[in-house]
Parts: structure tokens; sequence; C-alpha cells
């Protein structure tokens, strides 16, 4: 269904639509999880829910620092079902995605969706073990990592040394309930990114998504 | 020194210049068994081919039997990158990207399939430790009521309830029970009075507290038993949704564990013709059939669905195999980590019950005297 709507291109790979923002199908027709297919001037894109996606709400809250680009080789920490996994797809049409999760549930739903986009590299296996996909990753460009566990910041210390290049991204999506069910969500924020700054982590920019994911903070750090 | 990078492709010897020394392909069935770490079976080939010392990423995961010590965080980054570079320099992107996927797609795959399996097993050993349960249940009920009758004999003719019974044996002597105390036990008003009536006028001797508190710890045992019970009921049908999504929604979960429990595991079921699903758990019946001259069973364990005992007897059969037929479906797409197809199975069979349902009572058979049958008739007496 083709529509008179201003699309604009804000970071590459990423459009908003209206007030809405959306990233280009890479495979036409197909939906991945509830989103909207709409085309505009031939080109289908697939709406990006900032309910459904964390990267999507702190892109919605204004989030600055996009260092996605079309080759880039990203490490995913969480892919779960596969919701922003299929985004960054979506974005980074000639780089590499290597996707990680550790429980089969989900990723029973991500499967089939991963067969279907080339750039998706499924594996199967716990973050806290880094050397178990070393196989299928040389240096990456970028971890996102989004895994409801108390020591995540260890675990995205770990990858990071392990994989992610000097002068790399690391996009840490911080559920403070999983590190303590009682403490004020700022006073874990700030504790778990000093954790990070000790491990050579340096603060670029942080977005609270509390609108879309209560107690959550998106921080986007460079390692060096 | 020589730094060893494992890739989807095979082990990779790089030195301390960044030059690539050497290279070993291997087949994913050897990459999986190298995950862990390398070993003399997985790397032994190409690190006896130099005679260096070797930095590895990880431990090795067995026996080496060269001089090895294991990287510093960070320090085999730049030789991996060289080596990913050398591979698409040479392949090109696209190919390392489509020969990785397909490599991490198997692994992912063989991981998946082991998770599940383990997993599978286990519900089929928790079915059978449910049976157990109950089977210990009902006996351990049996004696601690009989203990108790001493004391209220006139309490079993009134609660046939093991659970419930248990719960006044639990309280104490049936002097303490009062209309309150059994409400909140779950008891009706009007058995909680006859109850209690029969508690009073009861002929049954006093109890000695020590013997009383004791048998109230058994029952409390015993209803413990009963709870544990009925969470692993719980948790056996979580778990058989989740691992076997459409058998669960076609057989109903708990089903769907026996029947996982009787063939030793999901794969196993998957293997299973449908003829073979619907006899499953009636296999005595079908021993004797096969080697008698007996009526072969129309139905085994599913005969627990509420489609097949639900039915009028003439249609039992039918319907056991139409639904055994969609089982044998469900359990091959579960085991093969598949798509959710259970709407259209069950929209298929429902059709099918429904044409069954239509069909009408088959007409008796007029009774042929025969001399043979004439003497099966036994009116007492003697012999």
């Amino acid at each position: 269904m083709s529509e008179e709507r201003k699309v604009e291109e804000i970071f590459p790979g990423v459009y908003k639509i209206g007030q809405k923002i959306a990233t280009r199908n890479l495979v036409p027709g197909q939906r991945v999880y509830k989103e909207t297919l709409f085309t505009v001037d031939r080109v289908e894109y697939r709406s990006w829910e900032p309910r459904k996606s964390k990267l999507a709400a702190a892109i919605m809250l204004g989030l600055k620092s996009f260092t996605f680009a079309k080759n880039s080789t990203v490490l995913y920490l969480g892919a779960a079902s596969g919701t922003t996994v299929s985004h960054l797809s979506d974005i980074i049409t000639d780089g590499m995605i290597v996707a990680v999760e550790f429980s089969p549930r989900p990723y029973r739903d991500m499967l089939p969706m991963a067969e279907k986009r080339p750039n998706i590299v499924p594996v199967l296996a716990d973050a806290r073990l880094p050397h178990r996909y070393r196989m299928f990753l040389g240096v990456a460009d970028i971890i996102y990592i989004d895994i409801a566990q108390a020591d995540q910041a260890s675990i995205l210390a770990k990858n990071a040394h392990y994989y992610l290049k000097k002068g790399g991204y690391a996009y840490f999506a911080i559920k403070a309930r999983s590190i303590d069910p009682v403490k004020p969500a700022d006073t874990i924020y700030k504790e778990q990114l000093n954790l990070l700054r000790k491990e050579g982590f340096e603060l670029v920019e942080s977005i609270d998504i509390d609108k879309y994911e209560k107690e959550h903070l998106m921080a986007v750090l460079k390692y060096e | 020194m020589l730094y060893v990078v494992d890739t989807y492709k095979g082990i990779f010897l790089v030195n301390e210049k960044n030059e690539i020394v050497d290279f070993e392909e291997w087949d994913i069935d050897r990459m999986e068994r190298a995950i862990d770490g390398p070993s003399a079976e997985t790397h032994g080939d190409i690190l006896h081919r130099h005679n260096e010392e070797y930095v590895f990423e990880i431990l090795p995961a067995g026996d080496i039997e060269v001089n090895y010590r294991i990287a510093d965080p960070g320090e085999l980054k730049s030789k991996r990158a060289v080596v990913w570079r050398y591979l698409i320099e040479k392949k090109g992107f696209s190919r390392v990207r489509e020969e990785n996927k397909k490599h991490a797609t198997e692994m992912t795959r063989r991981e998946m399939s082991h998770a599940f399996e383990a997993r599978d097993r286990l519900i089929g050993a928790f079915s059978d430790l449910i049976s157990q349960h109950d089977k210990t249940f009902n006996a351990f009920a049996m004696k601690i009521r009989e203990c108790y009758t001493f004391h209220f004999p006139e309490l079993d003719k009134i609660v046939a309830d093991h659970q419930a019974a248990l719960k006044i044996i639990a309280h104490g002597t049936r002097e303490s029970l009062n209309l309150d105390i059994l409400q909140e036990m779950g008891f009706p008003e009007e058995k909680a009075r006859e109850i209690l009536r029969a508690a009073t006028s009861s002929i049954g001797a006093p109890f000695n507290k020590k013997d009383m508190d004791v048998l109230s710890m058994s029952a409390r045992v015993a209803l413990a038993l009963k709870e544990n019970r009925d969470e692993i009921a719980r948790r056996v049908e979580e778990a058989a949704q989740e691992i076997a999504p459409n058998l669960s929604a076609i057989a109903g979960p708990t089903l769907a564990a026996r029947l996982i429990a009787i063939a030793g595991g999901l794969k196993r079921l998957a293997r299973m013709s449908a003829s073979k699903i619907q006899v499953l758990g009636a296999e005595k019946a079908l021993f004797l059939s096969l080697h008698g001259s007996k009526k072969p069973p129309k139905h085994g364990i599913i005969f627990q669905h509420p489609l097949v005992h639900g039915a009028p007897a003439w249609q039992r059969g039918k319907i056991a195999r139409a639904l055994a037929g969609k089982l044998a479906i469900a359990a091959r797409v579960d085991a093969n980590s598949g798509t959710y197809v259970a709407d259209k199975l069950l929209e298929k069979l429902m059709s099918r019950v429904e044409e069954i349902r239509k069909l009408p009572p088959p007409k008796k058979k007029p009774k042929i005297k025969s001399r043979k049958k004439r003497k099966k008739k036994k009116r007492g007496g003697r012999k």
C-alpha cells in the first residue's frame, strides 16, 4: 500500500516516518514479530516497536550515538526471539550479526527468521563462556548486550576483552531489577557503569528508557 | 611462539609477526568436539607439525602433549583479526559470512537437540515419579487411616477421600474437632456436622498424646507427599508444553508427558508409527492378542484422552485411531524443532471425530446358543 509519507533517514538504515521509526525490510513480505509492514515509494519498511525493542526505545527517546553501519560486525548477546536482531539485520545489510542466546526455547522462534537473513549467524551458547563461539567471530565492531543477569557487566567485560576491537562500542541494556531487587534504579546504573569503567569502558551516552521498559537504561560505551 | 586461532573453517597458526604459518581444515564434527577447548584429538595433527610454544585462547579440553600457555585476555584479538582478514580477502565477505553461518546454524541445531534431549527424558522420568507417588500415597494413606481407626473407626465410612481424612488426622484427636476447623479444612457444612456427630458418639478409644502426635506427623508427611506430587504434575505440564508444544496441545500436557515417558524420549516417540502410539501402554493386551486369539486392544494410554474415554464404546476404536494419527504427526514436528501446527491438526482431527460421532451404534448380533457358551454361565452353586 503506497502512501504519501515523508521518510527521513535519521541514522543509516533507520527511518523516521511520522512519529514512528522503521527499518527497511531485508526480506520483503516477511513479518518477524507482529510489526507493521508498509510500503512507501515501492520500498517496504518494518515498523520498529519501542515497546518490543529496547534499542528502538532508546532511539525514540533521543539516542544520538548510533554507530551501527552497513558493514558492521556485531556480537549480539541475548538474542532471545530475535526482535531487535531482526532490525539490526535490516540495517547491517553487508555486515554480520553473531546472535548469541542461551535458552533454546526462544531460539526456536528465532531460527526460521535467521534462516532467511544471510547476515545473522545464530549461536546457542552461554555468554559467560565466550570461548564457545570463538569459531564464529573474529573481532567485533560492536557488542550489543541485553541479558537479564546479575553479572551482566562482567559478562560484557569478558566478551569485550575477547572480541571487541579497540575503540569499539558497546550497547548495554541494563535491567535494574535483574541486578538487585531492592536498590533504587539510579544507584544500580551508577554501580554498573563504574564496574565497566574499571574494565576499560568509557561512557558515551546513557538513555533512561523507563517510559517503554520500566527501570531500564540503555548505555552506550566506548572500549579502549 | 605460535598463536592458535580456531575458526569455522579450521585451525590457523599465526606467529608473532602476524603471519599465517599453517592451516588445517576441519569438518563440523571435529569443530564440535573442539568447542570446549583444543585437545589432541582435534588439534593434534597441526600442532605436532611444528615445534613451538603454542598460545591457546582457552584451556585445552584434554591431553595436548605440547608446550603451551593461555593467552592474556585480548592477546589473541589481533591474531584473530589477521586470520579473518585473510579469509575475507581470499573468499570474499559474502562467502565467508555464508559458510560461517552454515557452520554456526548446524552447531546451534545440534546444541538445541542436546538441550531438549535431556529435558524430554527428564519429563518422562518425572511422569513415572508421579505414578510412583500415587501408589505410595495410597498405600501410606490407607495404613495411616488404619491406625486412626483405633481412635475414630466411624471416620472411614464417612470420609472416603484420603486427603480429606488425612487433614483430620493431621489435626489431631476427634475430641479436638469442631465445626469451624472442619469447614476450614474444606468440608461442606453438612459433612462437617456428620463428622462431628460421629466424633462425639464414637466408640473408639481415646488417643494417648504421644501416639496422636506421632500419627499426626505421619499424616502431615503424607499430605506433603501429595502436594509434592501435584507440584511435580504442574511442572511436568509446563515442561511438556515447552518441549512438545504440538503434542501437548493435542493430547494435553499430562498425557503428552506420559507418552514421552513410555516411549523413552521425544525422539523415540517421533519415530513410532501412529498405530504403535495408539496402543502405547497396552503392551500386555497387545502381546496377548498377537500370541493368542484375544482381540487386539483399541487404545493404550491414549484412552485417557477425553475424546476417547468420553465416546461411546463402538466409536472409541475409530477415534483412537484418528487421534493417534495426529499425535504421531505432532510428535514428529516437535522432535524436529518445528513450528506450531497444532491448530491445523486439531481442526482436521475434530472434523474426523464429528464424522465418527454421526455413526449409528452397530446392531447386536443375535447370540448363537452354543454349548460352549452355555457352560460359561455360572450361577452359583459348586464349582
